[in-house]
């Protein structure tokens, strides 16, 4: 007996479901399932994944896509017959996570709150094309049923019938969970039977397995904010495992003599057409372009006027460029969707919002023309057919990738533009699927069984980077009982399983950095969105997913690098009078060239990482395209492919270039012969294989993609095949195609680089300029970039800015630029915010309270701002009141009174306490307590005497000593890092009061000293001193805590991997 | 000298403290306390301060703990900093000299609180000497009434009595003969009468009513045999305890003749209301009842117990018993079915008889659907035919729990006799064994 299972629950049910869709579709399909429907409560987010696993199996199945969604408070499901109805269903799903779009309101939209619902006046006027199912148990027909109100369930299902007719079925289920059930199945198959209303078998299915069982109790006891003891004892878990996939054999046994359900499962799945990627592409957004112009003619008209305004005179070879491109882009029909682009940073550079295009759109000499992006593909000779294809997936021309970067800090103005141009309703951002990883299932896992949260804790921050399944590992193998907890019991067992069972599941969506999806229609239509808490409006699907539908995506990110640019612009405008741009710079600076040559680059853009300063101190760069190669060569793909080193070797004339064939010359020239950029990998395969431009973009999408190995490999056969049919000798075929593989781990196309290279120069000149301004830009851009505060501060202060603590007279809650005597070397006023412990709301207190007029005095910032005692601590302990208060204990003091002193007409005494003195190292250490950084020195300099004294070295030292030497040296740790290049080696950079130390922690050292390498603040080193070109290492044997500050130092090194 | 503090950095702490190094401390002191942090407090009042601070210190050396010390002081915080802050076997602190002996110690040995010790931190405020010399309204100001706490405590105004005064001796009689010896409960109500005539004088006296009294009665073969009493209601009334100790003469046998008897009063409260046994004919009433019970709740505490039922899957751990507020409790007055059906009348219903623990039992299965429906059972020796099934209802859970995971398929089975049984195949064991868990009467 056939079945059609209707009622499918993902994860995406978010809370009430556990099955990734690739899981559900593969059980589906082993079980014998030619078709299927998923029916998530009000998301559509799994059904893009499903469909892409449903195609890949063999036979493939149908998909069929519904959501559960409550009508009127109460669940019923809807299934979408064909496209329209995939629109109603979208459109219902939208309207019940967002609500009223007429009454949208961005500042409260974010605290609504409640289950996602629809009117049963919005579900009738979204029923075309969609087969209503009458829910579960608890949906609206059941309930009536339940509660003996039989004229009411008559009542409700002929209205029903009335808006759906024969698109209606009674849903029936049955998982043995005792006689009610069992009763409530019969009162409905006999009221169905009565009003001639089809009945079907659904069985709602939440997983697949035990195991997703158990994720499902968690995760419904989470969401109830229980326990798991106290959820199974409230009846609030499922009371047993019978809402797993059954297979149809398993479900015509169930029904056995009632077999009319499983028929009608049948028939409305044959009803309904299988999902088509085709309904969820949206309109394209349309630019409103003069009434005398298309699309094309404005965008050529747009183009043309921007070339002369970049160029002058046009040349034949930039307009044949031009007209290139344009035809291309005609013909694809994405004119509109430039404009669009062009009219966002048209908005965003009106406003002196600094913005630049990123990414292959560099490629592009119309993206040039628009000023969308800064790089002159022409000139630097780009390869357009990275940008944009014509090659078609799923019968569709893939959308071009522009990405846009945006000052970090004012994105959201471009958005709030975007939202309000193109109506709220027809725009929202993709969003991110964040999957459960060790530390939240972990967390999430042990609150569900009651254990302590501060184990839970405890235990998560040990796991951070690991997978939930290696974790369970983990903890198995001896973290569990290293931490208190017992593994072996009956809990601990099922604590482990259920956490490892947490793998892949999505735990909740966020909005995507940057991804913006415009259309001019309203999207819910077609994408199903929901609210944020911040009150923007996401798109159910992540950008994966946007993808594979083919919906072109504006992305509009976030760069902090652009913000700090601008605003040390705005501060060197605001003392010179004239303000740099971004793109007018000198760029054969020797100054500038001098700083980066010297490996002097920490706070500048992409090449201050400990790699980059230690390829830069050997390579050198004397041109702006030696740094667009630095951007791009200090990645995994060429890290892996071991391309540094014979670059570096080239570059500096050690070492030949040589070519394996001669027509790579033209190629690789610039490179030094190494393939470094996609473009090259592309333009390799056009002039050895024989490639056309879609083909080698085509090749290279394959390369990117590295969880599909199989299909790399597979592209590099016939790449292979290709060269070697032109003539290339099979070895040096190979030999290309091995150098191409590295281009599968994160490589960098040429035009991205480019973009990169000039914000990067760019930052290197103001920190060989204008220091001050510098970090002034910097520290106010913070958080960005690869270094803590008090590791830029020193920097600032090796620069010879100087440095003034905060204020709350005369600073500012950012940084602030003061003069001194010296006009070439203004001050840098650290800025409120940095005051450890202050947050925002305290800041907003300062900021409307110093509307009304400076602050005169210590007691008068405490009455305006209403500052409490911990912040009044804080600021006295920064310094803050300095102006005020010389000593900051006295200042501490006299705060204090003011926050205490509540009878004002009777004032408490002012009069003084004598604290002891305290010396400049206490001072330092206090600093970093109150600040996380110190202007009067470095809490290494506290215990500089005793290491000394010790024999162990400082890293000023380091530069007079001979390599292979044996050194001990000890650090603040200020940088960690893991870089999955490194085979379990960790990096870790070592601050002292005279500047760095990089040092090598091999992976065999890791596990043994692993309490000091990950998380002890101040690390003592021994080990061997490696130099070459001016890189220093300290390759690390022992490793010891270093005691500093009596336990109260407060410091967090940097993570990365 | 009012204490003696004795401290070592490396002997368990809490309830893992050795109770043979208390007992050997018993030995020099009449009270030890074992206090937070491994602090162990001896009562050193009227004591050679010097003499049990050596002698105390030389009870934890024999038990290994070299590196205990001792601190001797009139307030308990210097005390406490004599034996944890110094490095000196001992330390005596002089009376009237303690706030200037920790005066130098640094703040942080008067365990403030972070927001506190922040403060302290940020104002310079060092040590406790810093503290304690401050002005008392600077403190309220400015560090508020936890402050002022701590400042009281640093100049060594420490209010804590870590030892309360020595309980009163109780009331008690004796009275002995050697010359005969009494066998008969007449003469020995007799003489305990005349006992507990100068025992309830005193209660009378002290305004005190006892709740329990021991009868020690000194037995011809020099033994002793005590019998205690307890009354419903704390009374200080001779007719009372007579009427008790009458009653319990009559069912107690003394293995000898009483040469001696003594009436003891264990414990006593306070004389404040009216007294009476409940049990007693003569003085109980609906009002004194109400009373004795709300005594007897007062005193007892939470002793009310009130089954709670949740919706746990399986019948048998759905019921727990819970304390309930005694004046909740008192006030509901309904219990059971009428209470849980909010005070509704209850509908005639089969009531479920649970089998505990479920019974095995032999069961023939037919095939049903997705699913073997019993038709016959067996249980203790006598076979049943199943005319109808109603099931499965289906349980299963419990991974996490010690009893190891669940999953049972009940069904309700009818017999041909007329019987409704409730049957159900343990699925969670391969060979898929049954249980009778009850029947419906």
């Amino acid at each position: 007996m056939p079945y059609v299972e209707l009622r499918a629950h993902t994860a995406f049910s978010f809370g009430d479901g556990s099955a990734t869709p690739e899981a559900l579709v593969a059980r589906a399909h082993a079980l014998g399932y030619r078709r299927l429907a998923i029916t998530d409560t009000a998301d559509l987010g799994a059904i893009v994944r499903a469909q892409l696993a449903a195609r890949a199996c063999d036979p493939p199945l149908e998909l069929i896509v519904g959501a559960e969604i409550n009508v009127d408070g109460k669940p019923a499901a809807f299934l979408a017959r064909n496209a329209t109805g995939y629109r109603n269903v979208a459109a219902l799903v939208t309207a019940a996570r967002v609500g009223n779009w007429s009454a949208w309101d961005k500042d409260t939209q974010g605290r609504r709150r409640g289950r996602p619902g629809v009117t049963w006046a919005q579900v009738a006027a979204h029923a075309e094309g969609v087969h209503a199912l009458t829910g579960p148990g608890s949906g609206p027909l059941a309930a009536l049923v339940r509660a003996g109100d039989e004229e009411g369930a008559r009542r409700l299902l002929r209205e029903w019938s009335a808006v759906f007719g024969r698109q209606l079925a009674v849903e029936v289920q049955l998982h043995h969970t005792g006689g009610a059930e069992a009763a409530l199945a019969g009162a409905l198959v006999s009221l169905a039977e009565r009003e001639r209303v089809p009945w079907t078998v659904a069985h709602d299915p939440r997983y697949v397995d035990e195991r997703g069982r158990l994720v499902h109790d968690m995760l419904t006891a989470l969401r109830a904010g229980l326990t798991m003891d106290e959820a199974a004892s409230r009846g609030t878990l499922h009371p047993n495992g019978d809402w797993r996939l059954l297979s149809p054999g398993e479900m015509e046994r169930r029904w056995r003599g009632r077999t009319e359900g499983l028929c009608e499962s049948v028939r409305i799945a044959s009803e309904c057409e299988p999902v088509d990627f085709a309904w969820m592409r949206p309109p394209m957004p349309r630019y409103a372009v003069p009434a005398s112009h298309t699309d094309i003619s404005f965008l050529r008209e747009q183009a043309y006027i921007g070339a002369r305004e970049r160029w002058g005179a046009v040349t034949p070879k930039q307009a044949t460029q031009i007209e290139r491109e344009l035809a291309v882009i005609n013909r694809l029909g994405f004119a509109g969707f430039f404009l669009v682009m062009w009219d966002a940073v048209r908005f965003a550079r009106e406003r002196g919002i600094l913005c630049q295009g990123r990414g292959s759109a560099a490629n592009s000499v119309i993206a040039f023309c628009l000023r969308i992006t800064a790089v002159d593909p022409v000139e630097h000779g780009l390869l357009f057919e990275r940008f944009l294809s014509e090659v078609r997936v799923d019968g569709k021309a893939e959308a071009p990738d522009i990405d846009v970067d945006f000052e970090h800090d004012r994105r959201e103005e471009v958005l709030d533009y975007m939202y309000a141009h193109y109506a709220r309703e027809k725009a929202a951002i993709a969003c991110t699927v964040q999957t459960y990883r060790a530390p939240n299932a972990v967390q999430d896992a042990m609150r569900a069984f009651g254990y302590p949260p501060e184990l839970a804790v405890s235990i998560s921050k040990r796991l951070h980077h690991a997978e939930p399944a290696e974790a369970a590992e983990i903890m198995r193998d001896g973290l569990g009982a290293e931490q208190g907890l017992e593994v072996n019991d009956a809990r601990g067992r099922a604590l482990l399983n259920g956490i490892a069972a947490f793998d892949g599941v999505p735990r909740m969506r966020s909005t995507h950095v940057g991804g913006f999806v415009l259309s001019s229609e309203p999207l819910g239509n077609y994408l199903p969105i929901e609210q944020t808490a911040m009150g923007r409006t996401i798109v159910q699907f992540d950008k994966d997913d946007l993808d594979a539908v083919g919906v072109p995506k504006f992305d509009f990110l976030g760069l902090g690098g652009l913000s700090a640019v601008r605003r040390a612009f705005d501060v060197i405008e605001r003392r010179t009078g004239t303000r740099p741009a971004i793109y007018t710079l000198p760029y054969d600076d020797e100054k500038t060239y001098a700083l980066i040559q010297s490996g002097e680059t920490i706070g500048t853009f992409q090449i201050e990482s400990r790699a980059q300063i230690g390829s830069i101190l050997k390579t050198k760069p004397e041109r702006l395209y030696d740094i667009v190669v630095q951007v791009a060569l200090i990645r995994p793909g060429p890290i892996q492919a071991k391309f540094v080193h014979p670059y570096t070797e080239r570059r500096l004339g050690r070492e030949a270039v040589r070519y394996l064939h001669p027509a790579l010359e033209p190629i690789l020239k610039r490179t030094q012969g190494i393939p470094i950029f996609q473009e090259q990998a592309m333009a390799i395969a056009m002039a050895l294989g024989g490639y056309s431009g879609g083909q080698a973009d085509e090749l290279r999408r394959t390369m990117g993609n590295i969880r599909k190995k199989e299909r790399l490999v597979g592209a590099l056969t016939r790449l292979r095949t290709a060269m070697v049919n032109r003539g290339v000798e099979g070895e040096i075929a190979d030999h290309i195609c091995a150098d191409l593989v590295s281009f599968a781990n994160y490589g960098f196309p040429e035009s991205h680089a480019w973009s990169f290279a000039l914000i990067a120069y760019a930052t290197a000149w103001l920190k060989a300029h204008y220091p001050t301004e510098f970090f002034y830009g910097l520290l106010n851009s913070w958080p960005m970039g690869f270094y803590p505060v008090s590791t830029l501060i020193h920097d600032a202060k090796r620069h010879g800015v100087p440095l003034l603590p905060p204020c709350l007279r005369d600073g500012d809650w950012e940084c602030s630029v003061e003069e001194t005597g010296d006009p070439a070397r203004p001050a840098l006023r650290i800025g409120w915010r940095h005051v450890r412990g202050v947050g925002t709301r305290v800041i907003d207190a300062l900021k409307d309270a110093r509307m009304t007029g400076p602050f005169i005095s210590i007691a008068d910032v405490v009455r305006r701002a209403r500052l409490s005692r911990a912040d009044v601590l804080a600021f006295a302990r920064a310094g803050a009141f300095g102006v005020w208060a010389g000593d900051r204990r006295h200042a501490a003091w006299e705060g204090l009174r003011a926050v205490g002193d509540l009878l004002p007409l009777a004032p408490a005494s002012r009069e003084l306490h004598s604290p002891p003195p305290v010396d400049r190292d206490r001072q330092v250490l206090l600093d970093y307590y109150a600040v996380g950084l110190s202007l009067d020195g470095h809490p290494m300099q506290t215990v500089r005497e005793k290491l000394e004294a010790g024999g162990a070295v400082s890293s000023r030292d380091l530069t007079t000593l001979p390599s292979g030497r044996t050194v001990a040296i000890g650090g603040l740790v200020t940088v960690r890092q893991r870089p999955s290049t490194a085979g379990g080696t960790i990096f870790l950079l070592l601050e002292d009061e005279w500047g760095f130390v990089n040092v090598v922690v091999h992976k065999s050292l890791v596990e043994a000293n692993e309490e000091v390498v990950k998380r002890a603040p101040f690390v003592i080193v021994q080990g061997r001193l490696e130099k070459d070109s001016g890189a220093i290492n300290v390759v690390g044997k022992r490793f010891r805590e270093l005691g500093v500050g009596e336990g109260k130092f407060v410091h967090r090194a940097h993570e990365f991997r | 000298m009012s204490y003696v503090c004795l401290w070592s950095p490396s002997w368990p702490t809490g309830a893992a403290f050795p109770a043979a190094i208390v007992s050997d401390l018993l030995q020099h002191t009449p009270r030890v306390s074992v206090g937070a942090g491994g602090r162990v407090w001896a009562d050193a009042r009227g004591l050679d301060a010097r003499a049990l601070t050596v002698a105390l210190v030389d009870v934890a050396h024999r038990h290994g703990y070299s590196n205990a010390h001792a601190g001797a002081a009139v307030t308990a915080i210097a005390a406490d900093l004599a034996a944890t802050q110094r490095r000196v076997p001992f330390t005596i602190v002089k009376p009237g000299h303690d706030r200037e002996f920790i005066a130098p110690f640094p703040v942080d040995v008067l365990e403030p609180s972070s927001l506190l010790d922040n403060i302290l931190d940020g104002t310079g405020i060092e040590t406790v000497g810093a503290l304690a010399a401050l002005d008392a309204a600077h403190i309220e100001t400015r560090m508020g009434a936890e402050g002022v706490k701590l400042w009281k405590l640093a100049r060594a105004d420490d209010p804590r009595l870590l030892f309360a005064q020595p309980a009163r001796a109780l009331p008690s009689a004796t009275v002995e003969w050697v010359d005969y010896a009494l066998r008969d409960a007449e003469r020995l109500t007799f003489v305990v009468n005349a006992q507990m005539s100068t025992v309830c004088q005193r209660m009378t006296g002290d305004g005190q009513r006892a709740r329990e009294i021991s009868l020690v009665f000194a037995l011809a073969d020099r033994t002793e045999f005590a019998h205690r009493i307890r009354s419903a209601r704390p009374t200080a009334s001779q007719k009372a305890w007579m009427r008790l100790v009458r009653s319990a003469l009559e069912r107690i046998t003394l293995p000898d003749a009483v040469t001696g008897v003594t009436v003891r009063v264990e414990s006593v409260i306070g004389n404040d209301g009216v007294q009476g046994d409940l049990f007693d004919k003569g003085f109980a009433s609906a009002p004194q009842v109400e009373r004795t019970v709300s005594q007897l709740m007062d005193d007892q505490g939470d002793v009310v117990l009130t089954p709670e039922n949740s919706a746990h899957p399986l019948v048998d751990a759905r019921t727990t018993w819970a304390r309930e507020d005694p004046a909740v409790a008192a006030a509901s007055g309904e219990r059971g079915a009428a209470k849980a059906q909010g005070g509704a009348k209850p509908t005639p219903r089969l009531t479920l008889q649970l089998v505990t623990p479920p019974r095995p039992v032999s069961v023939r299965t037919a095939e049903r659907r997705d699913h073997q429906m019993p038709v016959r059972y067996r249980d203790a020796g006598k076979s049943y035919a199943i005319v109808d099934a109603a099931g499965p209802e289906r349980v299963s859970g419990g991974q996490w729990e010690e009893g190891g995971p669940y999953a049972r398929e009940y069904f309700r089975c009818v017999r041909e006799d007329g019987m409704l049984v409730w049957l159900y195949r343990d699925a969670a064991r391969a060979a898929g064994e049954w249980h009778l868990h009850g029947w419906w009467d």
